[in-house]
């Protein structure tokens, strides 16, 4: 309990300044130093090292405990040298998928070369060096919610050269990665609820028979090849398509299923589809019409749309 | 963590075992013979295990290996928790852990073990030359920790790395010499004692068989140094240094007897014969100490038994001082009981028996103990007798066969003979073991372990009058050079093959670094710490100011060591930087231009142009140069483009300051 409370205090202290925007200079404010765990074992060898030099007043062996503890005096003004003044300039993230790693690119620079830089959310880590000016490192970091996420803490810590000491200093860039809704796998067929009439003919479902599939969740009944599926322990689906010269509409409120979530992630799949199969499209939400169109930014703006949507801003 | 699991490269391997062979190897003279194989075969193998990636080796197969190590140890060193065993365990697994170690921590762990390791021998010497084996071996360790952390290229010797490491050391030592000075010390050991780290080195011994002192002779190390007051010196022909007195012979060795009386002082002498002396021995891993003979009285913490050894309580482990007041007395006067006499005399009946007949004959002619001992001298003298480092090897009857067959030998043969031939013709008399001579080192005299010599002691008694010691020195007589000059100098071949006058005038002169070496480093205590500490004016006995004191030390040091890797760590703008900042530097009063100097050269130039209109062209110019200057490749039109730099920037400044 007083862990817990001291924990989230600890916490609190470090996240004093909030989100803060880029560039941020890691001045000796903001740096922590700590001995790491080889540091630890080091001064445990070196304490059994100076009782022994003491006890018998042997010099050498004192020299050599002193010259290990002036050696690890100076470690630590290196090690924190190395971390001091590093700024941290830019922090960018390209859009990905609910489920999908969000890729920091998390761009530092300092005017002089810093080495073993390792840059961490908490569960992984990476490390560069910066010989010159400015690096850039990509940093995972896990996407939990659709929409604008914001970065978590960023941790840049460093052990150079030896190791004996951590050395790190916390800052949480205001900078944010879009999380569009993860698409649902397979891509289901495209709805046919409307739609403009189109030049290009794309494939969507119909009344030739032309193959046969697994079944998949939301399949109607009438589909299902019930003679394979008796011959097998699978259950099996007839496909039907239809060449259909129409653009395809996919609108939210058209659409008959409980979640929410369920409905985006399936809309996704048909922006990505449709996308992929260069056709035109449109989608519908409630307070957003985006246009019958094709192309990355029709792309874009419809995944953004998708993302962002939430069910209480219809207009 | 991943980086504590993760696989060691090759050249992390070669560093662990560079930094593990520096601190096991100086100490493989001690270790069990199978030492050295052993590491042999555990560094091969775990290189061929790295270049062909095999796996580490089953645990049990570890554990059966290292209770084998224990085995051997037990086997070749006894069980016990003695110093010796316990350095040879540390010693032996630090080197077994090499097959164990293939991931980081298992190397983070041996390599700060070699710091451990590399102190051990400390315990054993602390020889002025270990001083580079110290800053070595933690220069390897410690660059093979920085190797394990990070490797910047991927040569075996990175130069830029080496640098570093030896900077760090490098500022790493005033620290660790302030903290020598003023660290507290402990006035005695809390567990164990000192003694028990003796340095293995033994000088003269209490017991003189055929062949002890010649080994002595193959030894230029240093016995002791003598620094007399004031200068006073004696001539080096009555430099004989009193060693252990053996009085028992059972026809091959000689050993003393043992005492339960102590000698008294001398009482009748002028200040002004006696020769004041600071003596420091080094460790023996006996008790004898030496004197000039004959000590006035016995220094603090030694007995002077009564054939005048001083005799210390505990076995000299370490580096010792005491302080001496000897007379040169050419007779020794002293009353010698009945018992003491008969021991004296004595010698085994059955053997040297054509010695014997001749002493009989001698002691026939004449009654008188000086004609005799002339007798025995001249006959040393003038017959056949040579002074040899490599003579015959003699058994039975020892005497005999020297003294009427090899004839050749050196003092310990002399000595022997002599005073068996006094015991023969009844004249007690007793063998002297020590040092004679020494090289006067400028400040103090020097004596080595290759100035041991023997002589013999006589007691001579004149009728009523009192009995006294008369000191003879059968060597003298076959080789006065001996005496004169030192027992190196009148060997002809050499000792071993390095052994040149000038590697001996070398180490001679190398003595007297030792010899401050011994005085400042080796030999600081908690008393001359105390010394040092009332010379600075702090009071040592009060914790809080020493506390006060370490904590100024540390924080003075800290700032000390801080400066050079500030100014190291300094910003450093390269000559394009400094000229731009220099044009900066122009427009500084003008604040809203000023604070546009970080958003780069354009911005700021086209600024200070809408500032400045009238010097529009040459700031034009300028931009065009820096630019010109920054991006090209050529370095020697580089060169050029910044001189061209620098006059638009004259040109400017003049046209701003109008």
């Amino acid at each position: 309990m007083i862990l817990k409370s001291f924990k989230r205090k600890l916490n609190q202290f470090i996240n004093r300044r909030g989100k803060e925007s880029l560039p941020v200079t890691f001045d000796w404010r903001r740096i922590y130093v700590l001995p790491s765990k080889p540091g630890l074992f080091f001064a445990i060898i070196w304490f059994l090292m100076m009782m022994a030099g003491l006890n018998f007043n042997n010099n050498m062996s004192l020299m050599l405990v002193f010259l290990l503890f002036g050696l690890a005096q100076v470690l630590l003004y290196r090690t924190f040298f190395n971390l001091r003044n590093l700024r941290l300039e830019m922090v960018t993230a390209q859009p990905v998928f609910l489920g999908e790693d969000i890729h920091l690119k998390v761009t530092v620079g300092s005017n002089d070369p810093k080495w073993q830089i390792c840059a961490t959310t908490g569960k992984t880590e990476t490390i560069e060096n910066i010989p010159d000016q400015t690096t850039q490192l990509t940093l995972p970091s896990p996407s939990i919610h659709r929409g604008w996420q914001t970065t978590p803490r960023l941790k840049f810590f460093t052990r150079y050269p030896i190791g004996l000491f951590t050395v790190w200093a916390y800052c949480i860039p205001d900078a944010k990665a879009l999380v569009y809704p993860r698409p649902e796998v397979p891509c289901p067929d495209f709805p046919d609820h409307g739609g403009a009439d189109g030049q290009q003919t794309i494939a969507v479902k119909g009344d030739e028979l032309s193959s046969i599939r697994d079944y998949r969740q939301g399949d109607p009944i009438r589909d299902i090849a019930w003679k394979k599926s008796a011959q097998s322990n699978q259950t099996w689906v007839k496909e039907f398509n239809q060449v259909r010269g129409k653009n395809l509409l996919f609108d939210l409120t058209q659409m008959d299923h409980d979640s929410l979530e369920f409905k985006l992630s399936r809309m996704t799949a048909w922006v990505l589809q449709a996308e992929k199969q260069q056709a035109e499209y449109q989608l519908v939400l409630p307070g957003f019409d985006s246009g019958m169109s094709s192309g990355q930014t029709h792309q874009y703006h419809c995944l953004q749309a998708l993302a962002l949507y939430q069910p209480g801003t219809s207009s | 963590m991943s980086r504590m699991t993760s696989q060691l490269s090759e050249k992390q391997l070669f560093w662990i075992v560079f930094a593990v062979l520096l601190a096991v190897l100086p100490q493989v003279h001690r270790l069990p013979i199978w030492f050295l194989p052993m590491t042999v075969a555990v560094v091969s193998y775990r290189f061929y295990a790295q270049i062909y990636q095999l796996k580490q080796t089953y645990n049990r197969i570890l554990t059966v290996l290292a209770i084998a190590a224990m085995i051997m140890i037990i086997y070749s060193q006894g069980i016990g928790l003695s110093r010796e065993i316990s350095v040879t365990i540390l010693i032996t697994m630090t080197v077994l852990k090499l097959l164990e170690t293939y991931t980081m921590r298992d190397a983070l762990l041996v390599v700060m073990l070699c710091y451990f390791v590399t102190m051990t021998r400390f315990l054993y010497s602390q020889d002025l030359l270990l001083v580079f084996y110290l800053f070595g071996s933690a220069f390897v360790t410690t660059h093979a920790l920085s190797v394990l952390n990070f490797e910047k290229t991927k040569r075996w010797f990175d130069t830029s790395q080496l640098r570093a490491t030896a900077g760090s050391l490098a500022l790493a030592v005033p620290f660790a010499a302030l903290f020598f000075l003023v660290f507290p010390r402990l006035g005695a050991p809390i567990w164990g004692s000192p003694d028990i780290f003796g340095e293995g080195k033994t000088g003269i011994s209490d017991t003189m068989s055929p062949g002890s002192i010649i080994e002595l002779f193959m030894d230029d190390s240093p016995a002791f140094r003598a620094t007399f007051k004031d200068h006073k010196t004696p001539p080096k022909n009555q430099l004989y240094w009193r060693g252990p007195v053996l009085w028992n012979f059972d026809g091959t060795t000689w050993s003393r007897k043992k005492h339960n009386r102590t000698r008294t002082r001398i009482q009748q002498y002028s200040e002004r014969e006696t020769y004041q002396y600071q003596i420091e021995l080094e460790s023996t891993g006996q008790k004898y100490m030496f004197g000039l003979d004959y000590v006035v009285n016995s220094p603090s913490g030694a007995f002077l038994l009564p054939d005048s050894i001083l005799y210390s309580p505990q076995k000299i482990n370490q580096l010792r001082h005491y302080e001496l007041e000897s007379l040169l007395l050419d007779r020794f006067y002293q009353p010698l009981d009945e018992s003491d006499k008969l021991l004296l005399l004595d010698y085994p009946a059955n053997q040297n028996q054509q010695t014997r007949r001749m002493m009989h004959s001698w002691q026939q002619e004449t009654k008188k103990p000086l004609e005799i001992i002339n007798r025995a001298l001249t006959w040393f003298n003038q017959d056949e007798f040579y002074y040899s480092y490599s003579p015959p090897p003699l058994s039975g009857d020892v005497i005999d066969q020297f003294i009427f067959e090899s004839k050749r030998g050196f003092c310990e043969h002399y000595a022997s003979s002599f005073t068996i031939m006094m015991r023969m013709a009844g004249i007690p008399a007793r063998v002297v073991t020590g040092y004679q001579g020494g090289i006067n080192n400028g400040e103090y005299l020097l004596v080595k372990q290759s100035d041991a010599h023997a002589w013999s002691e006589v007691y001579i008694t004149d009728g009523d009058k009192p009995g006294y010691w008369l000191r003879v020195d059968p060597t003298s007589m076959v080789a006065p050079e001996r005496v004169e000059r030192g027992s190196r100098q009148i060997m002809d071949e050499k000792r071993n093959i390095i052994d040149y006058d000038w590697i001996r005038n070398f180490k001679e002169s190398m003595d007297r670094y030792r010899y401050r070496w011994n005085q400042w480093v080796r030999d600081f205590n908690v008393s001359k710490q105390q010394a040092l500490f009332e010379v600075l004016g702090i009071d040592h006995r009060n914790g809080k100011t020493l506390a006060m004191m370490m904590a100024g030390i540390l924080l003075i040091t800290g700032l000390l060591s801080l400066i050079p890797i500030w100014w190291l760590n300094r910003k450093r703008y390269h000559t394009l930087q400094r000229i731009y900042l220099e044009l900066v530097a122009k427009v500084r009063k003008n604040s809203q231009l000023y604070s546009l100097k970080n958003q780069g050269v354009e911005t700021f130039v086209t600024q200070m142009k809408i500032t400045y209109p009238e010097a529009k062209t040459q700031l034009n110019h300028f931009l065009d140069t820096y630019l010109a200057a920054r991006y090209s490749n050529n370095a020697n039109e580089r060169k050029q483009t910044i001189a061209h730099l620098r006059q638009t920037l004259l040109k400017i400044k003049q046209i701003i300051k109008h």
